[in-house]
């Protein structure tokens, strides 16, 4: 299985709470390649999580479209999305505990994320010894959760996203509370993954490093994509309504309702301020 | 799959655990119960037919056959008739394995020299068999068999000859062979027919006296063209147990075609009871059952429901990883699936063994299978429930999507569905109860809605606090908060937002409630029984025995306890159904009675006062020579018969003359008395007849009495007071003339010769009689009172007292004094019972020394056997179960209360150790544990028992107390002190020991996550 592509335009999601509405996500346009690595980088609640929920279809968006490789979640099924999610996405939760049943070995964690796939014609199964050996965890397979240290389990959670062969692999927060040597390890078998099989990896993390290491960081500020990084360097992005965020310490110098003009010449695009200070919009930052 | 389900059930072994003991106890329950209602009404009905009085188990066919002389009959033998008489009555009546008896009799008098008795002349199959004989049994066509007391009536021995008379038939000479008893006259042989029937007295009775038994060849012979033939049958035990319905049927159907023979039995009384009492041990047990069962099945719902927030992140995981629906509910089933099969299986095998272990066998070969087939029914059904309970408490998870799923703090929004179940259970509860309130039903029947209507009213209390809970715990919490108290404060909030703590607070509740009502009823039903048995029998121990008169029995009884404390005589009688007559020795009563408390009114004392006022004292003599002084008058030569009575109540006839028309002295010699002399009853003047028997003087035959020495001087005769005539109703003279030191008794003419009287009674007793009476009887508003005593003519009495009941009475009840009674009480006829009431400290030798005074003892009851007879009813069997499943449904809901508390421990102790590390105490700590499960087990418990009340309060009693609603002493209606108590105490350590294994293991977990 090859990588799968990943299309988002405009996806607004709203949450519905008894105190109200929650925008977490308010129009996100972000595209992904097959087989690219991308980090979701951002503040907590700045709508990462709630991204990922959407490409797993654990969440069905409240507008816009999600399309994964060919689908179009917003208009599959609820059944057409569990076998999606148990052939061609894996998905990794945050906290590798949360990954696998306690009371199961590794070997059998992984065989049972195989099932829904070992059923569907044109999927190739690796054996589960041979997916653990690829995360790194080689004859672990007797071994339980409670039996591996940190760095381990959070690889045993990998091995159980990656267990179907999934095109499209959403890992969330794999380095959070490991040391340096254990987030270099998950790393490793993230690339490693990623090498292999083509799949398509998205992760959600805080670690700037992590962003740098994957080779392409998507900032998610506010429910939009504010920016991105791409080879060391970083970029503001023109949204799909022609929005652009500006970089945090820009946005420090000239508050919310600062007026610019636009200059363009030589396909430089110069913003100078000006004029008289208005009243605040409602998504701070965006310069029209 | 199955090596993770094995993995899971490891890790969960509390939860498996208790999951496999909850379904145990479903199954245990619903095995035992169809075995146990079997076993039980097998055990209520073998009580039955074993107290059952023998006549309930006889059907007697009553008809004629043809006798000597019917036309075209001839010379037939005994043997004959007695073929003829089964032939047709058996064609009537046809009873599969019962023994048949067949009699012949017919009605007539034999004479002495001295006396006659009316009496029926009798063959009856077997019948010496059933007889101590002294002499010989009657062989050839003019032998007889006479009873001991009529022979000693006639005044005659084996070997005499008397005269046997039927109407308009002349004497025929037969020869009495020897003289007889009836031997066990309380069983079935003897059973529902009144030729000898029972222990009775009265010898010499106008009506049919003891029968005088001849061969099958002299009845058959009597010149009569048709003689009485009487086919009797003992219903074998097994009809009643094996087939109650049938056989009642069988014997409707063939009584309605009784070709001209009269049928009469009190069978089918006896198969009915047996059958109610069955479908009372059927309802009753299967009610109790069905509530447990349901208890059973909501505890592990919800303990299974409670489990399922642990497996929440299972679900979720492999909803997560897209795999199919099957296997989702494969890994959450299994996880309860298990350990309730292996529940199950073990239930089923404990349930029975303990039922068998309890209730015993569940009777013949076919019951038992039929039992066993019942029980794995009900045993699958309940494990089907059980499953079922499983899948709806897991149903929830498979419904919550995948997001809800994995979170860390589960959903606390209670789903609609909860809202419309609860509601839906109040509704049902309050109409359930409301149709068991309205609906009309006899005192000593019950049915369904009844039996469910104590559990209505705990479900409706318990689900209304349980609601209260929630509120009511925020409340003070936030009270406890704002006066600074930390550990009330978190205890009640632990208690406000833990899911499903209302639901297990009403589990309890409603266990509680459950448990302590059917120890109410138990209570009653026990105090009732022990009420009843007391009440029936009338003192700890009764001897029914056999004595040759009444007065034999008071001498006897006096005799063998000189002291009077222990032993006291009393003749049983009745009149009517709902009648008891009882004649007692009132210089004992007091002493001797059990005279229970509530009977009201007078005292023993004050009855035994009433009852045996002043009265002029017998006139007595010795044995030696009586000389009467005496003259007659014109007319026929009249003779004087003087009767007197031994102490033993033998009478003694003396005849004195003819008497001439000048004064003389006339002799006759007395022997026989004994010791304590004879007693002078009075004088009868007699004159022979054309056929040269004795017969009533003519009227206006008169003698002048002007003493009897030793016994009646002439200044007792002249004593008009001293002398009456007969106090029967119809009875006309004889006219009494006290002058001058002499009685002069003239005989009178009647418009009916057989009301004629000359007799003559010595005054030695109050006339009238006085009787003590239940308070419902009221001498009639005109004319005299008249109550017939010893089943003879009534005799004038008078109400001297009244009492709330006395023991033995039905309904309602005299007491007379039996040796006043004995005195006054003439023409007495059959069916009343001589007894011997016991104290229980009566010494260990008292029916040897009854034996030796000449009494025979047939049966030996107390008032425990009586009460422990009555435990061995349908109610009882009924009440027994739901107390059993009342403990079994509070064993239950603690185990849910363990449950609950397990699977909330990690989270719980989690969230105290953080507040431990930020310097929450740990006194703190364990205040909030003991508290908060203690405060809840508490007011379930207290609420428990408040429901229990409630229902005990409003609710009609669910098991009557007995079928035949016997309410004479009636049971305290309401919820009592003493089970109260007890259902109070059984919660508090039960419930309050799940608690605290709770409190302690929570300390132990926040303990262990803060080190």
């Amino acid at each position: 299985m090859s990588g799968l592509a990943v299309a988002c335009r405009r996806v607004v999601h709203i949450y519905r709470a008894e105190a109200g509405d929650v925008v977490a996500l308010s129009g996100v346009d972000l595209s992904i390649g097959p087989g690219e690595m991308l980090a979701l980088v951002g503040p907590s609640g700045s709508g990462k999580s709630t991204l990922v929920a959407l490409l797993a279809g654990l969440m069905r968006p409240s507008a816009g479209r999600v399309n994964v490789g060919t689908y179009d979640l917003g208009k599959l099924s609820d059944a057409e999305i569990s076998r999606l999610r148990g052939t061609q996405i894996g998905v990794v939760l945050q906290g590798a505990a949360r990954n696998l049943l306690p009371y199961a070995s590794l070997e059998r964690n992984v065989w049972l994320a195989q099932r829904r796939a070992a059923r569907t014609e044109g999927i190739e199964l690796e054996d589960p010894e041979r997916i653990l050996d690829l995360v790194g965890l080689p004859g672990r397979g007797a071994a339980k959760i409670a039996d591996l240290a940190p760095g381990a389990r959070q690889r045993a959670a990998l091995a159980v996203g990656i267990a179907a062969s999934p095109g499209l692999l959403l890992v969330d927060e794999p380095t959070s509370q490991l040391d340096s040597r254990g987030r270099d390890e998950v790393l490793d078998a993230l690339e490693t993954v990623n090498a292999e099989r083509g799949t398509t990896v998205v992760v959600v993390t805080h670690d700037a490093e992590v962003g740098a290491r994957l080779g392409r960081a998507v900032t998610i500020r506010d429910g939009r994509v504010g920016a991105e990084g791409r080879g060391g360097q970083d970029f503001a992005v023109v949204a799909g309504d022609g929005t652009v965020q500006l970089p945090p310490d820009v946005l420090g110098q000239f508050p919310p309702g600062t007026l610019f003009t636009v200059d363009q010449a030589d396909g430089t695009v110069t913003l100078v301020p000006g004029g008289v200070a208005q009243s605040p919009e409602p998504h701070a930052g965006d310069a029209a | 799959m199955p090596g993770v389900v094995r993995g899971a059930l490891r890790a969960r072994r509390a939860q498996a655990a208790t999951v496999l003991v909850l379904t145990g106890l479903a199954v245990a329950v619903a095995a035992a119960a169809p075995w146990y209602v079997t076993a039980a009404a097998q055990s209520v009905a073998v009580a039955d037919v074993a107290g059952a009085p023998a006549h309930q188990r006889v059907v007697r066919v009553t008809g004629r056959v043809e006798g000597g002389a019917a036309p075209g009959v001839g010379e037939r033998s005994g043997a004959q008739a007695v073929a003829d008489a089964e032939e047709q009555a058996s064609a009537v009546l046809r009873v599969p394995d019962a023994a048949a008896t067949v009699s012949l009799r017919e009605s007539g008098a034999i004479s002495s020299a001295l006396a006659r008795v009316s009496l029926r002349l009798v063959y009856r199959d077997g019948m010496c068999e059933h007889l101590d004989v002294g002499g010989a049994c009657p062989a050839g066509p003019d032998e007889v068999l006479l009873s001991r007391r009529t022979a000693q009536a006639l005044q005659v021995t084996a070997g005499d000859t008397v005269d046997f008379v039927l109407p308009s038939q002349p004497a025929r000479a037969v020869r009495v062979v020897g003289t007889y008893q009836i031997r066990d006259p309380l069983g079935p042989y003897w059973a529902g027919v009144d030729l000898g029937s029972g222990a009775n007295l009265d010898p010499g009775a106008a009506g049919t006296g003891d029968p005088a038994f001849v061969t099958s060849d002299m009845v058959a012979a009597l010149p009569l063209r048709e003689i009485v033939a009487e086919y009797h049958l003992v219903i074998p035990e097994r009809r009643f147990l094996d087939d109650p319905a049938g056989l009642r049927a069988d014997l409707a159907r063939q009584v309605a075609g009784s070709r001209g023979w009269r049928v009469e039995t009190a069978a089918p009384a006896l198969a009915e009871r047996i059958e109610r009492e069955r479908a009372l041990v059927a309802l009753g047990v299967g009610v109790a059952a069905v509530q447990l069962l349901a208890l059973c099945w909501f505890g592990l719902f919800f303990a299974v429901r409670h489990t399922a927030e642990q497996r929440r992140p299972d679900v979720g995981l492999l909803k997560l990883r897209g795999a199919a629906g099957w296997r989702q509910w494969h890994l959450v089933i299994a996880q309860s699936a298990v350990p309730m099969a292996l529940g199950a299986v073990a239930g089923a095998a404990a349930g029975l063994g303990l039922v068998r272990l309890l209730a015993g066998d569940a009777g013949g070969a076919a019951q038992a299978r039929s039992a066993a087939l019942l029980s794995a029914a009900a045993a699958l059904a309940a494990l089907a429930g059980a499953v079922a309970a499983a899948v709806a408490a897991d149903a929830r998870a498979m419904r919550t999507p995948v997001t809800d799923l994995l979170r860390h703090v589960p959903s606390r929004r209670r789903g609609w569905r909860a809202e419309v179940v609860d509601l839906l259970i109040v509704l049902v509860a309050a109409a359930g109860l409301y149709q068991s309130y309205a609906t009309a039903r006899e005192p000593d029947t019950t049915d369904g809605l009844a039996l469910l209507a104590p559990a209505l009213v705990a479900v409706l209390v318990a689900l209304v606090a349980a609601r209260s809970l929630t509120p009511l715990a925020g409340r003070l919490a936030r009270a406890a908060l704002r006066a600074g108290r930390v550990p009330v404060a978190l205890g009640a909030t632990q208690l406000a937002r833990r899911p499903g703590t209302h639901r297990v607070f009403a589990l309890l509740v409603v266990a509680v409630a459950l448990l302590t009502t059917a120890a109410g009823g138990w209570h009653a039903a026990a105090q009732s029984r022990d009420d009843r048995g007391r009440h029936q029998l009338g003192a700890d121990r009764v001897l029914t025995v056999q004595a040759r008169g009444r007065a034999q029995l008071l001498a006897a009884v006096r005799a063998a306890d000189p002291g009077g404390r222990h032993a006291m005589a009393v003749v049983r009688g009745s009149d009517g159904p709902s009648t008891a007559v009882l004649a007692v020795d009132s210089a004992r009563f007091a002493s001797v009675v059990d005279w229970h408390p509530r009977y009201a009114g007078l005292s023993p004392d004050a009855v035994a006062a009433l009852l045996h006022p002043p009265a002029p004292a017998p006139l007595s003599t010795p044995d030696g020579e009586l000389t009467l002084d005496a003259a007659g008058g014109a007319g026929p030569p009249t003779s004087v018969v003087a009767t007197l009575t031994t102490a033993a109540g033998e009478p003694v006839t003396l005849r004195f003359g003819p008497v001439g028309p000048a004064r003389a002295r006339y002799t006759a010699p007395l022997s026989g008395c004994g010791a304590a002399g004879c007693r002078l009853v009075g004088f009868e003047l007699v004159t022979r007849g054309a056929s040269g028997r004795l017969e009533l003087a003519r009227p206006g035959a008169a003698v002048t009495l002007y003493g009897l020495s030793p016994v009646a001087p002439g200044t007792v005769l002249g004593d008009v007071t001293r002398w009456r005539g007969s106090l029967s109703p119809t009875a006309v003279g004889p006219a009494l003339a006290a002058e001058g030191g002499a009685l002069t008794i003239t005989a009178l003419d009647a418009g009916r010769a057989s009301n004629r009287s000359t007799r003559v009674y010595a005054v030695d007793a109050p006339t009238p009689l006085p009787v003590v009476t239940t308070a419902q009887l009221e001498p009639p508003a005109a004319g005299d009172a008249r109550l017939p005593v010893f089943g003879g003519d009534p005799v004038p009495v008078r109400f001297a007292g009244a009492v709330g009941t006395m023991p033995v009475a039905p309904r309602f009840g005299y007491l007379v004094d039996l040796e006043y009674a004995e005195r006054v009480a003439e023409d007495t006829g059959l069916g009343d019972v001589p007894q011997v009431w016991l104290r229980a400290d009566a010494p260990p030798d008292i029916l040897d020394r009854l034996r030796a005074a000449g009494l025979t003892v047939i049966s030996d009851e107390t008032a425990r056997a009586t009460i422990d007879r009555l435990g061995r009813e349908a109610p009882p069997a009924a009440l027994r179960f739901q107390l059993v499943a009342g403990l079994v449904g509070l064993l239950l809901a603690a185990g849910a209360f363990v449950v609950v508390a397990a699977v909330e421990r990690p989270e719980r102790a989690g969230e105290l150790a953080a507040l431990r590390a930020q310097g929450l105490a740990p006194r703190a700590v364990r205040a909030v544990a003991w508290g908060g499960y203690g405060s809840l087990a508490l007011s379930a418990v207290l609420l428990g028992v408040a429901a229990s009340a409630l229902a005990q309060s409003v609710t009609r009693r669910p098991v009557p107390l007995f079928l035949d609603g016997w309410n004479l002493l009636p049971a305290a209606v309401g919820p009592q002190p003493l089970p109260i108590l007890a259902g109070l105490l059984a919660g508090l350590v039960v419930v309050g020991a799940a608690a605290a294994t709770a409190a302690l293991l929570l300390v132990r977990a926040v303990r262990e996550v803060a080190r």
